[in-house]
């Protein structure tokens, strides 16, 4: 049986007067990755803070988690989102700041443990798990802010999944971090994509970094869907030229679809 | 005089102690206190909130003077007033927090100096609230003092692996499900709380020495956040105590000695700190 985690039926988002996304159509069942992709200002963040209730719905029929986001209260906004695992773009923290890397990733626990409640041995033997799978042994003691882009963007993964999340929402994980990175940071959501117990939404410019298995994808062009669908109908030369406005050649290796900005013969 | 007394520490008498022990007590509370939330305030990155606080308490206390209103109810109502002023502008507007902060609290002191001059009365009562004066404290004061510092402490120690997520990103917060509005607004509301009871002791000028360089002082020393507290408390009952003996031996002003005393901590803490060294290292290979 499928078991809808989003979807959106002719979904506008506004924030401060401004529309972010127009009439927006998509959704996702458990098991399933979804890929956004488009130029910058597309309006893919967007999409993810509106699922997250930091964007607000101004039209349009929006359930989450089968829950309708356009009638959340804020406390109620607190239940839906201790299920949501969210990776915003990088965020910068103080070298000096007194948090440890296994403290981030014990944090993913606090919201389900509840306010007056210890984090039980339970909490801290799933956080303990992710830190074993993730190899972070070395790094738990280490403050979090003097560790490098890729050990940041990996503790935060291992917050989030140590969150039990039904859907993950992650915006360009991979982003500035370098190729080791990449690909360490690639194999490991590809992997939580195939054991397909939660549903994915993957943010991201570089179509390589979608996971294998990610079958859906959406083309976002100024806060519209371009085109929305299968990954082999969208991801096309000819839709990524016009929605980038320049030339694009396409090149697919071990399930992963690259896309190179320069023509052949140049 | 040898021989009278048994203790004595320099050329303090034992029975000066007893005489002044609300003035103590006070100092350590207050020093509790506005460390603790000084630590909160200063790792959200917005210790300018406690200028704002204080000068909005400064104002109430201005206005309740000018109606002839009690000091304290006032001045609390309108530091939390400008506590809930803040967010919203903030969130509203989109202009930084801090800048917010810096819009209100020249509003608050453009209030405050407004109701002075409008007072007819000599304005001595009302100049004290500017640099406060610990050494006429009293019981009932340091009774509103000491329920203060107990509300934070336990307020923090109910709600700490809360507060630890939202000075980490209030937006991560948010996102883990906490239910951010809430644990924020109330590190507001306790900051109001503190700093208003202690406006009278400290005055509104200088209680952001003893907010802010504990928090300072104690980030320089450790990277967990319930050793920073504690070395904050340290830190900041420290300087009181050390500010009130200086300032009784020598005649000095108490409030001033205060806040040169948890300078000097802090600039100690700079010196002595750990993490400097090792970031200096760091640098190099990471």
């Amino acid at each position: 049986m499928k078991i809808s985690l989003f979807s959106f039926d002719q979904v506008s988002v506004a924030h401060r007067g401004r529309v972010l996304l127009r009439n927006i159509s998509l959704s996702l069942n458990r098991g399933e990755s979804l890929g956004i992709v488009g130029p910058n200002g597309a309006g893919k963040s967007s999409l993810l803070l509106a699922l997250m209730g930091f964007r607000k719905i101004v039209s349009g029929k929006a359930e989450f988690l089968s829950r309708d986001i356009r009638a959340l209260k804020s406390r109620e906004w607190s239940e839906v989102r201790k299920k949501v695992g969210y990776l915003p773009q990088q965020l910068q923290v103080d070298p000096l700041f007194p948090i440890t890397a296994e403290e981030v990733v014990l944090l993913g626990r606090v919201g389900h443990a509840g306010f007056l409640h210890r984090l039980a041995d339970e909490d801290r033997s799933i956080a303990e798990g992710w830190i074993q799978t993730f190899g972070l042994n070395d790094l738990r003691r280490r403050p979090f802010g003097q560790l490098s882009g890729g050990e940041q963007q990996k503790i935060n993964l291992a917050r989030l999944l140590a969150q039990r999340p039904e859907i993950l929402l992650l915006d360009e994980p991979t982003a500035g971090l370098d190729l080791e990175w990449q690909r360490t940071l690639g194999e490991l959501i590809e992997r939580i994509a195939r054991e397909r117990t939660t549903g994915i939404i993957m943010v991201t410019h570089e179509v390589h970094q979608l996971p294998p298995s990610c079958q859906k994808v959406a083309l976002l062009r100024q806060g519209k869907i371009f085109k929305a669908g299968n990954k082999d109908e969208v991801l096309t030369e000819g839709l990524l030229s016009q929605v980038y406005g320049c030339q694009i050649n396409l090149s697919s290796h071990g399930g992963r679809v690259y896309l190179l900005p320069w023509r052949h013969d140049d | 005089m040898e021989g009278e007394y048994t203790f004595c520490l320099g050329g303090m008498m034992i029975e000066d102690l007893w005489l002044f022990r609300e003035t103590l007590l006070a100092a350590v509370l207050a020093g509790v206190g506005c460390s603790v939330i000084g630590v909160l305030i200063f790792c959200l990155r917005i210790p300018f909130v406690g200028v704002l606080i204080s000068h909005a308490a400064l104002a109430g206390a201005v206005l309740a003077h000018f109606l002839g209103w009690p000091e304290l109810p006032v001045a609390m109502a309108v530091s939390l007033l400008s506590v809930f002023m803040v967010g919203p502008l903030a969130d509203r507007t989109e202009i930084d927090l801090n800048l917010s902060l810096g819009i209100l609290f020249s509003l608050m002191m453009g209030l405050s100096f407004l109701g002075m001059s409008l007072t007819p009365e000599p304005k001595t009562a009302l100049l004290g609230l500017l640099w406060g004066n610990i050494l006429l404290v009293t019981g009932k004061e340091v009774l509103a003092i000491a329920a203060a510092t107990v509300v934070v402490l336990v307020m923090i120690g109910l709600g700490f692996k809360e507060f630890k997520a939202i000075l980490y990103n209030r937006t991560i917060a948010a996102a883990l499900g906490i239910w951010e509005p809430f644990f924020f607004y109330s590190l507001l509301v306790l900051c109001g709380i503190v700093v208003s009871v202690n406006l009278q002791i400290l005055g509104g000028l200088m209680i952001y020495s003893l907010l802010v360089n504990p928090a300072a002082g104690a980030y320089q020393l450790s990277y967990s956040l319930k050793q920073m507290l504690l070395i904050a408390i340290l830190l900041g009952v420290g300087a009181s105590m050390a500010g009130f003996f200086c300032s009784y031996v020598w005649s000095l002003p108490t409030g001033a000695s205060i806040v040169i005393f948890s300078s000097l901590e802090f600039a100690l803490c700079v010196l002595f700190s750990p993490k400097r060294r090792k970031v200096f290292q760091g640098g190099v290979d990471g």
